[in-house]
């Protein structure tokens, strides 16, 4: 209630298509500003400074353009350096996070129908998610074969653990009511998952598959650095480290954080449509896991 | 509904938590920088690699040359010479002992480092490294390489420069270059998931003993003989700074090199005091060269390769580089 | 079911856990020398515990953690406190936040090791870097579930807007950025350790898994390291969900190692009808 303005500046002209558009450009607008004032000034912070750790972000823009994007129509404006780079990294990401949300939610599901399952799980799942990722390198060299099978296993390996967590929360925290009248209506178990453990656990199980997604994209970094790699955006992050190749690194950085911001943006947008907008607090909630 | 009581509990307790937090941090304090020197003798701070290429530097620390030449040295270890640049450029580590060379050269052309070279590490020598194939490989002779998956230590960098260059001269083809860092190579060549691997000592001889791995190609032959491969830099700053106390470093790294070269015994001995080198290994071990003096005409040679394969962009001569 | 049983339960799945790594390790699927069995490690983790090196070495990455941990705390709710009362502010400064927060960490490690030199402030940066947005968005977030009428009743009474800031909605926040902290110091402790790593330079936990790692024979030392990192990361955990637990013990949502922070799960959500709707979630990720 502290967010909804006055009634004296609550226009009746708020509602309907036309008041959402208006309502649109308020919000939007002002951020775009924003976005265009930051860019120029660091355009000419970086100008005015001239140090070698500095790029232009006009030289940076140019840069990824002449690596990446200055490719045929047919490829999407992709180069080949572009399909060999960004294509793989982006394939073994995704399937990672695929992997890591179906086995995140099963075993989530499993582990927290039962309070005696989740209170035997806990400790090793909270154990396993401590344990930072680039140091089970030998471990996975040792287990799985080199390149691409390594590179998912790191990836799965750590992000299924906040999307485990989160959705044994959430199976736990079913209302219990709701468990009774299941009881009564005699439900099968299956019934019973579908319509009641996962709805009631969907927030928190999106909001752990943000978490996976923004961890996914460190790890696809983290996975590149793994011997055998051959390509990748993290790849090209280490070689152009090793080379002092600072605007490749430079690039690199803003590919990724412009990765991240999509990826993050379409996840939320799937998890508008599925959970909808009633649900939007409960959303939110689950974020503290 | 927040109670007027919670609220007070509330910021009693978010303020204890905050001075807590302060107090720690207080307490931890910071560790403590080396500063500046002490009792009289100029302090030099080396960031060395567990390879043999370090060795003439404890040599010197272990006979005493340091303390002889009014340095008091200190020796922090790091994996990848790459991982002291940032330490080096920003004057936390004075100088870094088998550093190779390829890395800092483009570090220098780009601009991150201005580089100087106190003095050479070590140059190759036969089978100080090797080209290993599974002893039951197809792969019989260096043409055989062309196409095939060599795993090198660092790409874009000394081992696939030099084994480009052999295979140049024997007019063999290049083999496609995965990155294994050294102790996983064995693993990977075990597994096939690389047709042969390119290592150095002691893993050479390690792989070759545990999986009987055949030597395809000495990584030392023509036309790569005695070439520099790592060596002792440091910055110009300091270069200029310490003038004196890099001279003095310079001389007693020579002639711990050049005692080196004379006994290896003396750098066997070593290796088991600062790599995971065990004694018995360090015993039949093939050494690299230890130079007593840094040429810069086989630099120049490095320098050429590096251009012709296009890791290098401008023309540097070395000798500018060298600190006399 | 009971906290003893929760301990008893929790304790019987780590034997468990432990038992299968037992078995896998000496079923000799690999050679012994690349994987070790369970039982050799945690001994080798014990005799760590006994290490003077080893121990310092841990005491530096803790050192780090908690300065950046610090420096994300006094950043981030300052700045949380802003956005949350100046919601113009917020939105225009969403846009920015929202490019920046999905960096990973790990990314950024070659550039700012060039600016800041490999060691403790490279790594305290990057901490610190990524331990703000937890504490930024549950700062925001909590801003906007202080309830109204006490902020009210306090303007009623002629109170400034600073003044009700720090009397009301500090306090009533606290549980939420205690929240945030907590999500960040277990993220931090990570990626504390994975930066050593990385940057393979100086002193700490991780650097003694890094140099383990290119021992011909040191995969035993890597996984001992592991599990001290782990351990680690569950103690302070449990430490800091304790302490939450004692200071904000209202929070009937809090319970559990993994606790929820929210007030009193989903049911009581309902009472308090936010219009936090108005500003658009893009949710919140952990970045690290």
């Amino acid at each position: 209630m502290s967010r909804v303005p006055p009634p004296e500046f609550r226009r009746p002209a708020d509602h309907g298509a036309a008041g959402r558009t208006a309502r649109l450009a308020r919000g939007a607008l002002p951020r775009l500003l924003v976005l265009v004032l930051a860019l120029a000034a660091w355009q000419l912070a970086t100008r005015t400074h001239g140090s070698v750790y500095f790029p232009t972000p006009a030289r940076i823009a140019r840069h990824a353009y002449d690596l990446w994007f200055s490719g045929p129509v047919g490829h999407v404006f992709l180069t080949p350096a572009a399909v060999d780079t960004i294509l793989p990294s982006l394939g073994r990401m995704s399937a990672g996070f695929v992997l890591a949300a179906v086995a995140g939610v099963g075993l989530g599901i499993l582990v927290g129908r039962s309070p005696r399952a989740y209170a035997l799980c806990d400790p090793v799942l909270q154990f396993a998610r401590a344990v930072p990722p680039p140091t089970l390198v030998p471990v996975f060299v040792v287990v799985f074969d080199f390149g691409t099978p390594m590179q998912l296993a790191s990836i799965v390996f750590s992000a299924v653990w906040p999307v485990l967590i989160n959705t044994a929360e959430g199976a736990r925290d079913t209302d219990p009511l709701r468990l009774d009248v299941a009881a009564v209506l005699r439900l099968t178990a299956v019934e019973r998952l579908w319509f009641l453990l996962l709805p009631s656990a969907l927030p928190r199980i999106f909001a752990g598959l943000r978490l996976s997604l923004s961890l996914c994209l460190i790890l696809m970094v983290f996975s590149e650095l793994l011997p055998g790699t051959a390509n990748g955006i993290g790849f090209a992050l280490t070689d152009a480290q090793s080379r002092s190749d600072l605007l490749t690194v430079w690039a690199v950085l803003v590919l990724l954080g412009a990765l991240g911001y999509l990826l993050n943006t379409g996840l939320l947008t799937v998890e508008k449509r599925l959970t909808g907008k009633r649900n939007h607090e409960g959303s939110r909630m689950g974020r503290t896991t | 509904m927040t109670t007027s009581r919670q609220l007070q509990v509330g910021t009693g307790r978010l303020a204890a938590g905050a001075i807590a937090l302060a107090l720690v941090l207080v307490a931890c304090g910071d560790g403590g920088d080396s500063g500046s020197a002490g009792d009289g003798k100029q302090k030099i701070r080396v960031a060395a690699l567990p390879l043999t290429d370090a060795a003439a530097l404890y040599i010197a620390r272990d006979r005493g040359l340091f303390v002889k030449e009014g340095l008091d040295v200190t020796i922090q270890p790091v994996q990848q010479s790459i991982q002291a640049l940032p330490a080096l450029s920003k004057g936390q580590v004075d100088v870094i002992a088998s550093a190779n060379y390829v890395t800092f050269l483009q570090a220098d052309e780009k601009g991150t480092l201005d580089l100087r070279i106190l003095s050479e590490g070590v140059r190759t020598a036969p089978h100080m490294m090797d080209v290993l194939v599974p002893k039951d490989s197809p792969i019989k002779t260096p043409a055989d390489l062309k196409g095939r998956t060599v795993a090198v230590n660092i790409l874009n960098n000394i081992q696939s420069l030099t084994l480009d260059a052999i295979l140049d001269q024997q007019g063999a083809g290049h083999p496609v270059y995965r990155q294994i860092a050294f102790p996983q190579m064995g693993p990977a060549l075990q597994k096939g998931q690389v047709d042969a691997v390119h290592a150095v000592e002691p893993f050479d001889s390690a792989i070759q003993g545990e999986l009987k791995a055949r030597v395809l190609l000495d990584g030392g032959s023509a036309p790569v003989q005695s070439l520099p491969i790592s060596g002792y830099v440091t910055t110009r700053a300091f270069a200029e700074k310490h003038a004196k106390a890099a001279a003095a470093f310079k001389r007693a790294i020579e002639a711990a090199s050049k005692l080196a070269a004379q006994d290896p015994s003396l750098v066997r001995a070593e290796l088991p005091k600062y790599t995971k080198v065990t004694a018995d290994q360090a015993k039949t071990i093939n050494l690299p060269a230890y130079p007593a003096a840094t040429d810069a005409a086989r630099l120049r040679r490095l320098i050429e390769l590096m251009r012709k394969q296009g890791l290098l962009k401008k023309p540097i001569d070395p000798a500018t580089l060298l600190v006399k | 079911m009971n906290r003893r049983q929760e301990l008893t339960l929790g304790a019987l799945g780590v034997l468990l856990a432990l038992g299968a790594c037992e078995a896998v390790g000496r079923a000799g699927l690999v050679r012994r020398s690349y994987l070790p069995p369970a039982s050799e490690v945690l001994a080798r983790a014990v005799e760590l515990a006994a290490d003077r090196a080893f121990l310092d070495d841990v005491a530096v990455t803790l050192r780090a953690w908690a300065l950046g941990l610090g420096i994300a705390c006094a950043i981030a709710i300052p700045l949380g406190l802003l956005l949350g009362s100046v919601p113009v502010v917020d939105d225009a400064v969403r846009a920015v936040i929202e490019f920046l927060r999905p960096l990973p960490s790990v990314a950024l490690i070659p550039l700012v090791s060039l600016l800041l030199g490999s060691g403790t402030e490279t790594e305290v940066a990057l901490i610190a870097y990524a331990s703000i947005w937890p504490i930024l968005f549950n700062t925001v977030y909590g801003l906007g579930e202080t309830d109204p009428l006490a902020k009210d009743t306090l303007r009623a009474f002629g109170f400034g807007r600073l003044s009700i800031l720090l009397r009301v909605e500090l306090p009533a926040t606290a549980p939420f950025i205690a929240a945030g902290l907590r999500i960040s110091a277990a993220t931090a402790l990570v990626l504390a350790t994975a930066t050593e790593l990385l940057s393979g330079f100086g002193q700490g936990l991780g650097i003694f898994i890094a140099q383990a790692q290119l021992a011909t024979d040191g995969t035993r030392d890597v996984l001992a390291g592991v599990v001290w990192a782990g351990v680690l990361g569950l103690v302070i955990n449990g430490v800091l969900v304790w302490g939450e637990r004692r200071a904000f013990p209202w929070r009937a949502g809090a319970r559990g190692a993994a606790g929820a922070s929210a007030p009193g799960g989903l049911r009581t959500r309902r009472r308090f009808g936010r219009g936090g709707a108005r500003r658009d979630d893009h949710g919140e990720g952990v970045s690290s």
